[in-house]
Parts: structure tokens; C-alpha cells; sequence
């Protein structure tokens, strides 16, 4: 599969004018790269920390709002600080030629697109990601040097298929770490709960990796990327957390073909627990057992009996979340889950034993049930 | 849906003017219903357009200065232009967004900068102040009336405008802090204080500027531009207003761009539509009700950043099209303005070209002189059309509001900002000097230098004012904000005390979102 370069793109600061940045990110989506946008308001460490963690090639930033000086330099700030200059700057909107100056020999930006010049067309923009690739890459330092920047660029590359990355993870087994897939419909809730999750792991003094798997476009093969992230954006700096979206790029069952290795990257890098988030799922992609070592389904409690007892996925998974009690009653479902649980013969999970129900519910402060689940977790883990 | 490429399929010319045409339905004199030829009889013969040129950049002091400057040169009205800070309802000694203050606009955090903003200009007519301002415009409103108050200048005698356009920041211009519902609501609120107490002044100024130069197409901005204004109508309606006591003092905002012809039908089939609207769907029944008063500005995406004094030729074409399309103030973009805050020279020449055009042309005389013309009428009966045809949709969506939760009109925009992209990277889409005759040498103008150290000199003078004021006072007018937001009371009268108290902008809007919450957009 050829190489694809994953951009992250954001207005800087206050400024609304992103009539520019959307129709680049389409414009880029449509082209086949992986796009990160998180909309308006965003601030320039939060981007600079995301773009670190998820590998990506470029930084794209777009300011209409004069403030371009303060932004970038926040930026390059963060970059710098964290070894991580090699991320491709770049920068849009209205900027004067002396201020472009600037910018391009004081700030290190690759290239600056002033609306209204005969360069700041989608020809133009679309050169030059062709043309260039941004980082410097070793994967050797990952294994030297853990740190984030290393390891969403190790990550990154093994997503681009290098040999050389994957021959250092592909025949891995670390037993000691526990990999978790979070599976379910779309819109059931994973990321939320992967979300509370994490607070749960990190109480107890785990160290957590999350692979947050989002959908390619069928057409153009680019993507949307890291929506998921912001369900989780409060363990953004948190040092033992790490973060990276990938795109399924053709990948069968609701993960990408190096979901796994990218797994086994997050276990060399030291974290304990490895949580896989599936893209929303059908019924029959269970592609993510694979990979980990206990897989969770994620309901909302509106399924009615007749859903349960379908082959699928809906049959072979180590515990079930009945999440969104808030909405309606989650004893009806959990009522069919246990009778179609108690019906079979065996179970299928590695544990070989019976699969648990939580209720949850994550709308309140508390996130009722979260705790226990957590803890049925890890002591489901200890049993494997 | 999309008005474009049918020109080919049209006739390049007519024999008689219109083929079929009923003119008192249609048309009507200037004056005269549904207004297609404009809301008056003599026009600019009587009284010229209002010349108001947008200012405002680094502090009160030096845009106070960039105002004496342009009424010394001939403008006839004030436009001020606020900082991001402003805009959203901050201060400027804010952590995160500080490093904005005054950088695209004045920064104002109290009372006390707004005294100096307008400090020896005399608020009596024939002066009127247009504010651009919306998320927090009641807090920006209240300070105006107190300063007004403060230099004894009756509060109905004041003229003016404030954008005050919650609709189209969700769709277009993206600078929101409350949630929907109760934006409206702050809007209702000011509109009902306006009709009792400021009887001059337009409270709302419905825009469909910034929607355009978001990147959707002329139809489009005049379709969410009037829908937008008959959701505004409706909230009134429903705060228990009398349509015909507030709908006089509603006015619009358009964009005036490239499309030389198009555009004036534009403003023709506004006007058209919105009498319509008015008469047939709220029954209206002052004839000022029916009159659709606009301001227009020049298109500031069609400006370019190489060959700079070729925007003053697209500035001028577009300012003759917003005045033969018969609007009632206009603002022409300076030609640097693709690079930074206008300099003092380069606003010159914008207020110039509408001088020239008002003195030198000999057109004011005539009133709507393209009417009758085959192309015109042709234009603004298709215009008209595909506009309702929008209207329609978003009717069956349930409002404006439902539409926007959907992303609808955001939607639609984008589609039409890609659409045009992609013309002008192919070429299909000419622009001179950028992807045709393109320019090869790079030019380096002298740009508008914001004073360095604004942000300290802002900051310390805020940090002065809250000294010197009674925080108690502060603390308890801030409190009985939110009890009157909680409540279903009007703001204004809250608002306008903590004001007077010197409470600042940010304490005001924070005071606000405690009740009301903050607005996420989906993407």
C-alpha cells in the first residue's frame, strides 16, 4: 500500500473566518490523505501535543486573524521542546511578505499560503503535500527513546506498512500487557466510555495506550480523522496516556490491517493496558478478537431480544456494556443477555469462562458503573 | 439549485425590453410596492447613500483617532470594528486570548474604553454609529447609551445600527457564545428596548455579508439572509411584539461581489422578497415594514494580495452595482486589506471611490435605471425563484433554527466555497493577476503596524478601572444579571447597570453563560 500522510489542520485563536480550512479539508479528505480537524477555538499546545502523539506529517494552520506571529511561535515553541521540528509547519490566511519572512526563517514554516496569491490555489496546496514528506524517520529510536513523539511516528510508520518498523513488533508477545477491544454500533458510546475508562486505569496507576480506529473513505481512501479523540481530551497531557487514531485504509472487521502492530508498538513503549476502539461496527465484524486479548460490546439498552440470540458478534465477545441506562431501563436487555448466555455450551472467549454485564451510565458526574467495570476488567485480565 | 452556468442557455439580447411583463406587480415606481426599484421615490436625488467606512484596530485612543480622521475626509457615518477578544465576549488581560487584543479590531473591556472611543464626536445626528458586534452586542449596546447618556445626548435622538445577528454567526461567521435559544432571546430583549426607548436607532442588522464571503453564492446569501430575518420577525412575534412596531427597525446587510449584474439583481429581488414577506406571511401593514433598508460592503473575498491597486478597480466596480441596486449606506474595502488592517492611505482612496461615484458620475439623479432592462429583469426573476425555493426547504426543516442544528445552510456554503476553489485552481474561474496575467514579482507594501505593547497598555488600564470602581456594586449587578437571565425578564436594564459600574465585557458574558451555557458546534 503506497505511503499516506496524515495532516492535522486548525484555525488558530479566535478567529471564525473557516470558510479556508474547510474546503482544504475536504479538498485534502477527497485526495486521499488522513485529515485531523477539530474546529474552531482550539488551542495551539493542545494541537501541537495531538499532532505529536499521532505521528502526523503536517501541521497545517490557518489565521485570518493577524495574531499568525503569536500562534506559530507557540507552536514552534511546543515542537521544539519535545524534538518534534521535523513536523512540516505550514500556514494560511493573511499574512504580509515581511511577516512571511519571518515566519519561514525564525519559525522554521515550510511554506506560507497568502489568500489572494497565485500560489494559494488547490492545485498549488495539493503539490505540495504530494511533494513533500515531512518527518525524519528512524524507527530504531523508538526502541532508544520512548517518548510520544517516537512512538506515534514509530506507530505512523508501521500504519505506512514499513518493513522496518514492523519487523521490530511483528513477532512480539508481551503477556504482562493487557489489549482491550472496545467494540459496538456507531454511536453507542465507545469513546465516552473509553474516556472514563482511562480515569479508572489511571487511578490504579496504570500506564494506558488507546488505538482509536476510524473509518477510511471508500472512494478516495482519505479520511476524517481523531473525532473520537475529543471524548478523551482531558488526558491529553497526561504523560502516561498515549493517543493515536488510524484509519481502517481497506482493513476487514471494523480495524486496519496494522491495528495489531500498532498494538504491539504501544507494548514496547511500556504501557500496561492497551484499549482498541473499533470503528461503529455491523454484526458480523469481530476482526478486533484477534488482536486483543478480551473484547467488550458496547449496547444501548433498546435492543430488543430478538437482536441477542443473532450469530456475530453478538455471541463470541468476553463482556457486554449496557450502556445509557438513562435513557430506558437496562433490565429487560441484561434479562436476554443472561438467559442467551446461560443457553450456550461454551464460550469462545480465551478465558474459556462466562462473559459479565455491566450497566453504565455516563451522563452524571459519578458515570455510574463505570468503576466496577473496570475492575471486573483487570480482574477478568488476571484470569487469562 | 445552483443559479450558475444557465448563462449560456440564456439569449445574449432582446429585442424589446421585457418579453412579458406586469410592471405595477412586478416593478412598481421607486416608493411603491413590493419596492423592486428601490424604497424611495427620489433616492439618492433627496439623500445620498450614507459613506461608512468599517475602522477600528489597536486601542479606544487610536481608533478614535482613525474616526476624526475619516469625518475630516467626507465620511458621513461610523463603522467600528471590534478585536476577537471583543467579539467573543472576553477581556483582554484573558490568559488564553489575551494575545489578540487589538490586533482586527479595538479592544474595548469597559465603559471606560468606550468613553474614549468616541471622546469629542457629537452623537447627535446627523452622526450614526454602526457597531459590528453580535454574541455580545446588548453588553456593547449598553455602553453606548451610557455614553451617550454621559455626554447628554437624548437616547431618542440616537442613530445607529448594531449587527446583532446571532443567525448567520452559526452558519457563517462563526463567532458565537451562547447556544441558540437563548441568543434569540437576548435579541428579543434588545429589539423590544429599542422600540421603547432608542426609537432611531435599527437594533438588528440582518446579514448576509458574511455568508457570502463564507463562499456561498449570490442566491444563497439572499435566501438565508431573509430567512434569517423571518426567524428574527417571528421571535418577536412571540416575545409580544407588534410587527408593525418593530419590523421598521430592522435592516439588512449585503455583499456587493464580482458579479456585476447579478448582484444588483440581487439587491432588487431582496427588497421584492422581503415586501412580500412581509405583507403575506406577517401581514404588515406600515408601509415601513415592508421597506428593506440595507448597507453593503464590497467584497473583500474578491480582493486579492498581488497587484494590490487592482482591488481598487474590483472595489469600484462593485460599489457602482450596490448603488445602482439602491442601497442606503455602503463601506469600499481598501485595497490592502488582503494583508492587514487598512492604512490611513489606503482608506483614503476607498472613501474616494465612493466620493467619485456620488459627485463626479452624475448617477444619482436616476433611480433604479437599469430596470426594465431584459438581462436585469431576467436575473432578479431567477434570483427570486430559486431563493424562495431555498426559503421553502428550510420552512419544511421547522426554521432557521432546526435547519442550522442540522447543518444545513453550513453545509450548503461549504459545498459552494469548495465548488468555487476548485474553478479558480482550474482556471474555469478568472482572476486577474492570480491565475491569469498572473503576477511573477513579490510586493512588499507597508503594512499597519499595531502598537507592540497594545496588550500592556490595555491590560493596565483595566487593571486601573477595577481599582478605582466599587467591586461590591460589580459583584451584585453581575449577580442580578443572571437572576433576570434565569428569569423571562429583559437584560438590557440589568446590563446597563453593570455597565454604568464599570463591570467589564468578559464579567458580563461570564455572568450570561452561568445561565445560558456555551455554544459547541457539530462537525
Amino acid at each position: 500500500m503506497e505511503r499516506k500522510k496524515r495532516i492535522i489542520l486548525a484555525k488558530a485563536g479566535l478567529d471564525g473566518h473557516d470558510q479556508g480550512i474547510n474546503v482544504i479539508k475536504d479538498f485534502l479528505i477527497e485526495n486521499g490523505y488522513e485529515v485531523f480537524y477539530f474546529g474552531l477555538y482550539q488551542q495551539m499546545r493542545d494541537i501541537a501535543e495531538i499532532a505529536i502523539q499521532e505521528g502526523v506529517d503536517f501541521i497545517g494552520l490557518s489565521v485570518h486573524s493577524a495574531a499568525h506571529l503569536e500562534y506559530v511561535k507557540e507552536i514552534f515553541g511546543y515542537l521544539k521542546n519535545n524534538n518534534a521540528l521535523d513536523i512540516g509547519l505550514v500556514v494560511g490566511g493573511i499574512v504580509p511578505e515581511q511577516d512571511v519572512f519571518i515566519l519561514e526563517k525564525e519559525f522554521g514554516v515550510r511554506r506560507v499560503f497568502v489568500s489572494g496569491t497565485p500560489e494559494a490555489n488547490l492545485n498549488s496546496i495539493g503539490d505540495f503535500f504530494r511533494k513533500n514528506s515531512g518527518r525524519n524517520i528512524d524507527p530504531k529510536l523508538m526502541l532508544e527513546n520512548k517518548s510520544k513523539n517516537n512512538l506515534g511516528l514509530f506507530i505512523s510508520e508501521l500504519v505506512n506498512n514499513s518493513e522496518e518498523a514492523s519487523g521490530f513488533v511483528k513477532n512480539l508477545l508481551r503477556e504482562d500487557v493487557l489489549t482491550i477491544g472496545i467494540t459496538g454500533h456507531q454511536g453507542v458510546g465507545k469513546s465516552t466510555l473509553i474516556g472514563h475508562l482511562i480515569t479508572q486505569f489511571r487511578n490504579l496507576n496504570k500506564r494506558v495506550g488507546v488505538i482509536a480506529v476510524d473509518p477510511s473513505d471508500c472512494i478516495s481512501g482519505g479520511a476524517l480523522l481523531g473525532r473520537d479523540r475529543t471524548q478523551m481530551w482531558r488526558h491529553l497531557f497526561d504523560e502516561n496516556v498515549h493517543i493515536y487514531s488510524m484509519a481502517t485504509r481497506g482493513g476487514y472487521g471494523g480495524i486496519a490491517d496494522t491495528t495489531g502492530l500498532a498494538v504491539n508498538a504501544m507494548k514496547i513503549a511500556g504501557y500496561d493496558i492497551v484499549i482498541v476502539e473499533t470503528i461503529g461496527i455491523g454484526q458480523d465484524q469481530a476482526e478486533v478478537r484477534t488482536i486483543a486479548d478480551m473484547t467488550g460490546l458496547i449496547l444501548t439498552p433498546d435492543i430488543g431480544e430478538d437482536q441477542v440470540y443473532k450469530s456475530g458478534i453478538m455471541q463470541i465477545v468476553d463482556f457486554y456494556v449496557i450502556n445509557k441506562t438513562d435513557i430506558m431501563p437496562a433490565l429487560p436487555l441484561e434479562k436476554f443477555l443472561n438467559e442467551m448466555i446461560d443457553n450456550r455450551v461454551s464460550f469462545s472467549g480465551k478465558s474459556k469462562s462466562r462473559p459479565f454485564i455491566i450497566n453504565t451510565s455516563m451522563v452524571n458526574k459519578n458515570c455510574s458503573g463505570i468503576q466496577k467495570l473496570a475492575e471486573k476488567i483487570l480482574e477478568y485480565g488476571e484470569n487469562l | 439549485m445552483d443559479e450558475r452556468n444557465k448563462n449560456n442557455k440564456e439569449k445574449s439580447f432582446c429585442k424589446k425590453p421585457i418579453d412579458e411583463f406586469d410592471y405595477s406587480l412586478k416593478l412598481g415606481d421607486p416608493g411603491q410596492y413590493p419596492y423592486t426599484r428601490g424604497i424611495h421615490l427620489e433616492m439618492y436625488k433627496k439623500q445620498l447613500w450614507t459613506m461608512r467606512q468599517f475602522a477600528g484596530f489597536g486601542s479606544a485612543d487610536d481608533t478614535n483617532k482613525r474616526f476624526k480622521y475619516l469625518l475630516e475626509h467626507g465620511e458621513t457615518g461610523l463603522s467600528t470594528a471590534f478585536d476577537m477578544p471583543t467579539l467573543l465576549g472576553r477581556d483582554s488581560d484573558d490568559l488564553v486570548y489575551g494575545k489578540e487584543t487589538g490586533l482586527c479590531g479595538v479592544a474595548i473591556d469597559t465603559l471606560a474604553d468606550m468613553e474614549i472611543l468616541f471622546d469629542g464626536i457629537d452623537l447627535n445626528p446627523p452622526i450614526s454609529t454602526s457597531m459590528t458586534i453580535n454574541a455580545p452586542a446588548i453588553v456593547l449596546f449598553a455602553m453606548y447609551l451610557v455614553v451617550a447618556e454621559k455626554k447628554g445626548t437624548d437616547w431618542k435622538n440616537l442613530r445607529g445600527t448594531i449587527q446583532n445577528d446571532i443567525l448567520k454567526e452559526y452558519i457563517a461567521q462563526k463567532e458565537w457564545i451562547f447556544p441558540p435559544e437563548p441568543s434569540m432571546r437576548i435579541i428579543a430583549n434588545i429589539v423590544e428596548f429599542c422600540c421603547k426607548n432608542v426609537s432611531q436607532w435599527y437594533p438588528i442588522s440582518i446579514s448576509g455579508y458574511h455568508i457570502r464571503e463564507a463562499g456561498s453564492t449570490a442566491v444563497q446569501e439572499l435566501a438565508f439572509t431573509l430567512r434569517d430575518g423571518i426567524e428574527y420577525v417571528e421571535w418577536a412575534i412571540r416575545a409580544g411584539l407588534k410587527v408593525d412596531d418593530f419590523a421598521p427597525r430592522f435592516s439588512f446587510f449585503f455583499d456587493s461581489c464580482e458579479n456585476f449584474f447579478r448582484e444588483i439583481a440581487k439587491f432588487r429581488a431582496a427588497r421584492r422578497m422581503w415586501a412580500r414577506i412581509m405583507k403575506e406571511r406577517f401581514h404588515a401593514k406600515n408601509e415601513k415594514s415592508l421597506q428593506l433598508r440595507f448597507h453593503t460592503q464590497t467584497s473583500g473575498l474578491s480582493l486579492q494580495a498581488t497587484e494590490l491597486e487592482n482591488n481598487d478597480v474590483r472595489t469600484t466596480s462593485q460599489a457602482l452595482s450596490a448603488i445602482l441596486g439602491g442601497t442606503q449606506s455602503l463601506h469600499t474595502n481598501s485595497h490592502d486589506e488582503t494583508l492587514c488592517l487598512p492604512t490611513e492611505e489606503a482608506v483614503k482612496i476607498a472613501l474616494r471611490i465612493q466620493q467619485i461615484i456620488a459627485y463626479e458620475m452624475d448617477i444619482t439623479g436616476v433611480v433604479d435605471p437599469l430596470g426594465g432592462a431584459y438581462w436585469i429583469e431576467n436575473l432578479t426573476d431567477e434570483l427570486e425563484k430559486i431563493a424562495m425555493h431555498y426559503i421553502d426547504i428550510i420552512d419544511g426543516m421547522g426554521g432557521m433554527l432546526k435547519a442550522i442544528e442540522q447543518g444545513y445552510p453550513q453545509r450548503e456554503i461549504r459545498r459552494s466555497a469548495l465548488e468555487r476553489c476548485k474553478k479558480i485552481a482550474t482556471g474555469e474561474k478568472i482572476i486577474i493577476g492570480v491565475n491569469k496575467f498572473s503576477a511573477k514579482e513579490k510586493q512588499i507594501i507597508p503594512v499597519l503596524k499595531i502598537d507592540p505593547e497594545i496588550r500592556m497598555k490595555q491590560v493596565k488600564r483595566l487593571n486601573e478601572v477595577k481599582q478605582k470602581r466599587d467591586n461590591f456594586k460589580v459583584k451584585q449587578c453581575l449577580e442580578y444579571i443572571s437572576c433576570v437571565a434565569v428569569s423571562k425578564g429583559n437584560l438590557m436594564f440589568s446590563i446597563i447597570e453593570a455597565v454604568k459600574n464599570y463591570a467589564t465585557i468578559g464579567e458580563i458574558c461570564l455572568a450570561l453563560e452561568k445561565v445560558f451555557g456555551r455554544y459547541e458546534e457539530k462537525i
